[in-house]
């Protein structure tokens, strides 16, 4: 049996929680002071913790079965272009709606805020449908 | 991809768990090669036969060969 600690789902949950504690805290510095991180830095950084991720991702993939990979890669593909499609009609929706509408939405929002929002939602939709896909992939083979 | 690995694997008296294990994959994974739902790969099939003693295509055949 497959402990808790050698499962990888439990490792890439643990891995998400520790992205979580590390970015909520990155960004709470930054928010309150501004200056302190200077942009390029804060780029280089963000770029450097996702290709970490993706490292960190590698030894979970080795240690899958391929019947889970095919459920990821079925995922990756329909609910990765299934969420750029939603992600796309939202784009052309927020072209058409009012700033103040969508400013509604998040009152403090800057434009260097508005387009980081754009870009996460982008991703959070593309990770949402990709969800949706591996789940839809597994029933299917029940 | 239709196989016969359900009947092989209640002949030894093996859950699918138990196979799973033997073959380093998920028990889900034994599920969706049981009810045809997922063909392995050859390198899978491969390591089925062996467990099994048997030739691949004692244990896996094509929709087409059984019609």
């Amino acid at each position: 049996m497959t402990s808790r600690a050698a499962n990888p789902a439990w490792l890439f949950a643990g891995l998400l929680a520790v992205s979580a504690v590390i970015g909520s805290t990155v960004g709470g510095l930054e928010r309150q002071h501004p200056a302190l991180i200077p942009p390029a830095a804060a780029a280089v950084g963000a770029t450097a913790a996702c290709l970490l991720a993706c490292a960190a991702v590698i030894p979970l993939w080795r240690r899958m079965d391929e019947v889970a990979r095919a459920a990821h890669q079925s995922a990756w593909y329909w609910g990765g272009s299934a969420g750029s499609a939603v992600a796309g009609g939202l784009a052309v929706y927020a072209t058409r709606e009012t700033p103040a509408h969508l400013a509604a939405l998040i009152p403090t929002m800057t434009v260097n805020g508005a387009f980081a929002a754009g870009v996460v939602a982008c991703l959070l939709i593309q990770v949402a449908v990709y969800g949706v896909g591996w789940t839809v992939w597994w029933l299917s083979k029940r | 991809m239709k196989s016969k690995l359900r009947v092989l694997r209640a002949e030894r008296g093996w859950s699918q768990a138990d196979l799973a294990e033997r073959l380093a994959v998920s028990r889900q994974a034994i599920n969706a090669i049981e009810t045809g739902k997922y063909t392995p790969s050859l390198q899978l099939a491969f390591k089925v036969a062996r467990l099994f003693a048997l030739p691949i295509e004692t244990i896996f055949s094509d929709e087409d060969e059984i019609r």
